[in-house]
């Protein structure tokens, strides 16, 4: 077997993870290697070795979220494999120094949390329908009608309910924000997924307000309970966060 | 604490373990610090969710999906004005509108796609890209 070193994050030198991450890994042992004031998340793997699976994904982000629960960790993208410890300290601790030591600066003592909520669709749309009686007869009159006759209408029923949709997803993902945005650090929204989407969203929170935000995020869902679902994924280490080069 | 403060117990908010989740997994091939030189994946067996972020751009793709969606509600299962009512106040306000938007959207490209109104899955890529200096050996 050819030794290559697999690299989850970077963290401050000296702290110990231990452990904390000893059921988490791609099957050997995470340690960290150093390099003056930084450390590296490594796990040795065989050089041959593909890397993709679920076990992998997984392992990937179960070291990293473990670590960020109690250290400030700079999160690699999946996939960092190099051939030695001394390609580790070199061309990533050592290479790239002020850069990750500006970023764990940035990061210190702040988690991640993702929010993502999704509109019961139906509820939606039948709320639109019910409030717009010229939705509700354009619907009426293009249920009766076969198919290809109905295009036109078909379109324009759809373009005023995609409408409706948009102004109550606009107004009410700005409300979910100015109660959760003001508890966070930063945060990023995150692509439309679906017709249901109403937010999905990236927050950076300092643990210090981990319980307010928390308890916002449930508030919320509650708020919303019937019309939207709400789901907090985190906390985890800051992906979001982190510049990509 | 006041009883404001107090965390709700509805348990309203979902709160997944983070590992293992699919759109954990997303993130960490997408996002997070990058080495060029020494990123090496190799997908395997995993379905990728792909997130149609074309379905929230106005199409008349999204539009029909929309009117579909809205054809087949069943209006009656909640309270709320019924249909008659609806129907009145329409009449009352004078001749339903020209459909003059449709036209224009008929006019735009349709944007193609699947069938599937949300989320698509597709087989997993299967490739792999070697690290540089594998390839300079």
């Amino acid at each position: 077997m050819i030794e290559a070193y697999y690299v989850y994050g970077v963290l401050p030198a000296g702290v110990r993870t231990g452990e904390r991450v000893a059921s988490a890994s791609l099957g050997g042992t995470v340690r960290a290697v150093e390099a003056g004031p930084l450390a590296a998340l490594v796990e040795e793997i065989d050089d041959e070795r593909d890397l993709g699976t679920r076990e992998d994904l997984v392992a990937h982000s179960a070291v990293l979220n473990e670590v960020a629960e109690t250290t400030t960790v700079v999160p690699l993208r999946f996939g960092t494999v190099l051939p030695g410890t001394a390609e580790v300290t070199e061309e990533l601790l050592n290479l790239r120094r002020e850069e990750l030591l500006d970023i764990l600066d940035v990061l210190r003592d702040t988690m991640q949390f993702n929010l993502r909520a999704r509109y019961q669709l139906d509820d939606l749309l039948r709320e639109v329908v019910l409030a717009n009686p010229e939705i509700a007869a354009l619907r009426e009159r293009v249920s009766g009608m076969p198919e290809d006759a109905a295009y036109y209408d078909r379109v324009r029923l759809g373009e005023i309910v995609a409408g409706e949709v948009a102004s109550r997803r606009d107004q009410e993902a700005q409300d979910l924000l100015d109660a959760l945005a003001p508890l966070a650090v930063e945060h990023t929204v995150k692509e439309p997924s679906g017709m249901d989407h109403l937010l999905d969203c990236a927050f950076r929170v300092r643990q210090d307000r981990r319980e307010d935000f928390e308890n916002a995020a449930e508030e919320q869902a509650e708020r919303f309970a019937g019309r939207a679902h709400l789901r907090l994924v985190g906390p985890t280490a800051a992906f979001d966060f982190v510049p990509e080069t | 604490m006041t009883a404001q403060q107090q965390r709700s117990r509805g348990g309203y908010l979902e709160r997944p373990a983070p590992s293992g989740l699919a759109d954990v997994i997303e993130v960490i091939l997408d996002k997070g610090l990058v080495i060029d030189a020494y990123v090496r994946v190799s997908l395997v067996g995993i379905e990728i969710l792909t997130i149609d972020a074309r379905i929230v751009i106005a199409s008349v793709d999204t539009y029909l999906r929309f009117a579909e969606a809205t054809n087949r509600l069943d209006l009656y299962e909640h309270g709320g004005k019924d249909l008659t009512e609806a129907l009145g106040d329409l009449q009352e306000g004078g001749a339903s509108k020209k459909t003059s938007g449709a036209i224009q959207g008929a006019k735009k490209a349709l944007t193609g796609g699947g069938k599937d109104e949300d989320e698509k899955r597709r087989p997993a890529k299967k490739s792999s890209s070697r690290s540089r200096r594998r390839e300079e050996a």
